[in-house]
């Protein structure tokens, strides 16, 4: 769950953190106040979540206001790559003398976090590896002891800074350290970290990035609950994300449906690898309470509707390996979709079940039942998979669908 | 001993005992001759589910069943850190912890906590561990499983049944199969089982099932460098669009070195063997075992 720019700038301003005069503008008619706050040039910066906004012009230097009318007019209320713009950030220029990096994540290894600085910021994070190692500073953060101000400072004084900016650096490490920790983030990075003439430290951007599990919980989120934290371009996945489910649209001509993250994925693997292409990826794992299984039949409609309306798609395929959920859930599910609506394309099915989720019903009866509504069962995961790539190739005719 | 970490010697705890996921796997594990001694669940102390005798605290389980080692944990993600200190203060030192959604924070204490108490967590987001024909702690069907010499270690729940089934399909039995989890930060990561595996006398060699995203590939890979052990490596994610979540917390492409392929190099470099499909992993296995 990634902040936009402008929320992370006024958290890190409530912290005590130094961030460029700025000002948001959701309208141009908002620019005619820039003229008595602002000396140019101004900075302005479209505020989307997607990356590299550089590259891609969203943030521009602008010398007057004929030019910042006609630039906001061009950013505001349009679509980037599927993403809104809604409010535009304008900023005070900072006359810097240095640009450097600050960074906290975590080390999915260690399971500590991970600071890293640098001299040298304003760059893609990826390049810093490939910059001269003596201006990188990277160390771990023991959990419960957390980063300290005289840690700060000898990072700091290691890879070469000194004196005022030394100690302002320092109090920025600490506050983000803090912040890591009170919005429960997975990152924090300030890129690039303005030096100036006075050796003041200002950040000139902000990235944070929230746990998503900690949303329940998390105070800042709840706050402002209601507004987008996911950036989310495509109908189906923005639906299947409402219903608690992860859906990611793909170009090709086997819709899948299946339960596990792995295991979903290895589906989408092996069809490839059998010359199928996969036209999603859809995970309807989450448990089996009552609400949880209304929001699964609606998955199981998605990935139909997506069937029905692609012109690619050729085959449904769904695939299931079950220890926990009973099957009879998983079973009537279809059943009950499927007495609904048939879709135009054929499905094949398969499930593979045992210990506590056999309990109420076996694999049999699944698959006689699944029959009964039209389902072409397969009793192998492989005979699954390679059949549903068959009709996906034109290489086998299963009967007549409206396709 | 057959397999490693868990044995005839374990007695289990299961706390969070009485509610509805945890009663549905209960029967299973007893059925499959898992010591279950006691349940918690706190103000239904007393209460018994089965024949299984349920506490309102660890400490009280322990103090009448000392015999308590290991316990597996069903409580909802925000109480998984609660529990998991609770056992650990109780002086468990082997704990299962099925619960997807835990916090990225609370998994970074309880991996701290757990490093200190020199215990070893399964999990989170585990399916937990199977030693065929001997323990099961967890929700991996025994009946998918084959007593035998391979060791399996798998990042995902899911896949780990897909795999085993397979390869107790094809006659290849398991010394005990792991599903370590599939958050970001584990209690113990999939170079932690490889070390296990290398220094268990019934492993004659594992399958590793990892997928994209994180580092934990690159680590098991550094440790395979210097096993004598063969390890067959099987990752998924190759169909993944960079930069979108496929389910897992932990399966996103941020960086060129999480895709598979990147991975797939790496693991082959250390002397892994690499299966492409589900399927050519027992055909992998025929080879190195025989």
């Amino acid at each position: 769950m990634k902040l936009y720019e402008w929320e992370g700038k006024s958290i890190f301003n409530r912290k005590g953190i130094n961030v460029p005069k700025s000002m948001i503008i959701t309208s141009e008619a908002d620019l005619e106040k820039i003229q008595n706050e602002f000396d140019f040039p101004i900075i302005i910066k479209a505020q989307v979540l997607q990356g590299g906004r550089g590259k891609r012009g969203l943030i521009k230097e602008v010398n007057d206001l004929s030019t910042a009318y006609e630039l906001v007019a061009n950013m505001l209320h349009n679509n980037i790559d599927g993403e809104l713009v809604s409010q535009v950030l304008v900023e005070e220029k900072i006359a810097y003398i240095q640009e450097a990096y600050a960074g906290i994540t975590f080390d999915d290894i260690t399971g500590k976090l991970l600071l890293v600085i640098s001299t040298t910021g304003g760059i893609e994070v990826e390049e810093l590896a490939t910059i001269d190692k003596s201006n990188v500073l990277k160390t771990s953060i023991e959990p419960l002891r957390g980063l300290r101000f005289y840690d700060a400072i000898s990072y700091l004084k290691s890879i070469g800074f000194k004196g005022k900016s030394l100690v302002e650096f320092a109090k920025l490490l600490v506050a983000i350290y803090q912040l890591f920790i009170e919005l429960e983030a997975e990152i924090i990075e300030v890129n690039p970290v303005f030096l100036t003439q006075d050796q003041s430290v200002i950040a000139g951007d902000s990235k944070i990035v929230i746990d998503p599990n900690s949303s329940n919980r998390n105070t800042y989120l709840k706050k402002r609950s209601g507004s987008k934290l996911q950036f989310v371009e495509d109908e189906y996945e923005k639906r299947a994300l409402e219903l608690g489910f992860t859906f990611v649209n793909l170009k090709g001509n086997i819709a899948i449906v299946s339960a596990g993250a792995g295991f979903t994925m290895s589906l989408l693997d092996s069809i490839s690898h059998l010359g199928g292409k996969p036209a999603n990826f859809a995970d309807m794992s989450g448990g089996a309470s009552v609400d949880a299984l209304k929001n699964m039949k609606e998955l199981v409609k998605l990935v139909f509707q997506k069937a029905d309306s692609d012109e690619q798609v050729k085959v449904i395929l769904f695939a299931f390996t079950l220890s926990a959920t009973p099957i009879h859930i998983v079973c009537d599910l279809f059943i009950d979709v499927l007495e609904d609506s048939k879709p135009s394309v054929p499905i094949i099915g398969s499930i593979s079940a045992s210990g506590a989720s056999t309990s109420k019903m076996s694999m049999n009866e699944a698959s006689v039942k699944l029959e009964q509504v039209g389902v072409i069962y397969c009793h192998s995961l492989k005979s699954a998979i390679q059949k549903a790539v068959n009709i996906a190739e034109g290489r086998e005719n299963v009967g007549n669908f409206n396709k | 001993m057959l397999g490693i970490l868990i044995n005839s010697k374990t007695n289990v705890i299961v706390q969070g005992a009485t509610g509805a996921y945890a009663r549905m796997q209960l029967p299973v594990m007893v059925n499959n001759g898992t010591r279950i001694v006691a349940g918690t669940s706190p103000g239904k102390g007393g209460e018994f589910i089965t024949e299984i005798p349920i506490f309102d605290t660890v400490k009280e389980a322990k103090h009448s069943y000392p015999e308590i080692n290991t316990s597996i944990i069903y409580v909802p993600p925000f109480s998984v850190k609660d529990a998991v200190l609770e056992a650990l203060e109780s002086g468990i030192k082997l704990l299962v912890v099925p619960t997807e959604g835990v916090p990225l924070h609370d998994a970074i204490a309880i991996k701290h906590f757990v490093n200190i108490n020199e215990a070893w967590l399964i999990g989170p987001n585990s399916l937990g561990i199977i030693t065929p024909g001997s323990s099961l702690v967890g929700s991996i069907p025994p009946d998918y499983t084959l007593p035998g010499n391979v060791g399996l270690i798998s990042r995902s729940g899911t896949l780990s049944l897909a795999v085993v089934k397979a390869l107790t399909e094809n006659g290849i039995g398991q010394s005990t199969c792991v599903s370590v989890g599939g958050d970001k930060v584990l209690g113990k990561n999939p170079a932690d089982y490889l070390i296990e595996f290398e220094n268990d006398q019934n492993t004659d060699a594992v399958v590793l099932l990892g997928e994209i995203g994180g580092s934990k590939e690159y680590e098991a890979a550094s440790f395979i460098k210097n096993m004598k052990k063969p390890v067959v490596s099987f990752l998924v994610g190759r169909s993944a669009a960079p930069g979108k979540t496929m389910g897992h917390i932990g399966a996103i492409v941020t960086e060129a070195r999480d895709t598979v392929e990147k991975k797939i190099e790496y693991l082959k470099e250390s002397g892994s063997l690499i299966a492409d499909t589900i399927w050519d992993i027992p055909q992998i296995l025929d080879e190195v075992i025989k």
